[in-house]
């Protein structure tokens, strides 16, 4: 082969590796765009206060839901009056360290006792038995309502549990935060709460 | 000459692109398989 032949060959080879790169660097740029698409998709459906079209949850009237609660009658939502409503919608399949905020819901429960808030927990656990016990051991003093049939969770489109819900005395929406297990973050969303209280009454 | 070294260059870069890109689009399918476990689960 001459020097010519080469010379040639080498520049078609040069040419494809060439369009090739072009044709690369153009799915780079593609593939970069719909992954960032994608987080920003993911990010959204991590947060609870979003709903799946990235609109916001606040500022929504609640569900107005009648459940029949743990050893007790049917509880309607707008039945119970207060100044302000905190519900607790968790199962018992959710993860152990989720479930450790108990603690942080009794709490609640206690302090603001005279400032009438009303907590409400809604457990989905399928067997009721087991939501009883758990009621029993924990010693959990507030309404536990039954929705075995994830009713609130349908037609709320709630993507995720334990969350809790802060509700005034219209039935609005005002927050939605999700698991708290350490203890220093539960103070820190019970301090919230109390400043959020006290700053609306 | 240039054009070996042209070529050398062009397959080094078009590799490293091409490896860049199988990392993007294996992240893409993780990311993919995340959302729809979230939305079937809540569906």
């Amino acid at each position: 082969m001459n020097k010519r032949t080469i010379l040639i060959v080498m520049g078609c080879a040069c040419a494809i590796l060439g369009s090739w790169g072009l044709f690369l660097l153009k799915e780079r740029t593609d593939s970069l765009r719909s992954i960032s698409n994608l987080r920003n998709y993911a990010n959204i459906l991590n947060n609870p206060i979003l709903k799946p079209d990235g609109t916001s949850m606040l500022g929504q009237p609640f569900i107005d839901f009648t459940l029949s609660e743990i050893g007790g009658d049917p509880l309607r939502l707008s039945d119970v009056r207060s100044f302000y409503k905190i519900l607790v919608l968790f199962d018992l399949d959710d993860c152990n360290s989720c479930l450790l905020e108990y603690r942080m819901w009794s709490e609640i429960t206690r302090r603001f006792k005279s400032e009438d808030v009303a907590v409400i927990g809604i457990c989905t656990t399928l067997n009721r038995e087991r939501i009883i016990n758990f009621k029993q051991t924990r010693n959990i003093t507030f309404p536990i309502v039954w929705d075995p049939d994830r009713m609130i969770t349908k037609e709320m489109k709630f993507r995720t549990s334990p969350l809790r819900i802060l509700l005034n005395d219209a039935d609005v929406i005002e927050d939605i935060s999700l698991t708290v297990s350490t203890p220093d973050n539960q103070r820190d969303y019970v301090d919230y709460l109390e400043k959020k209280i006290k700053k609306a009454s | 000459m240039f054009v070996v070294w042209l070529f050398l260059f062009l397959l080094v870069m078009d590799i490293f692109i091409f490896i860049q890109v199988r990392k993007i689009k294996r992240d893409i399918i993780r990311i993919e398989r995340q959302i729809n476990a979230v939305l079937v689960s809540y569906e």
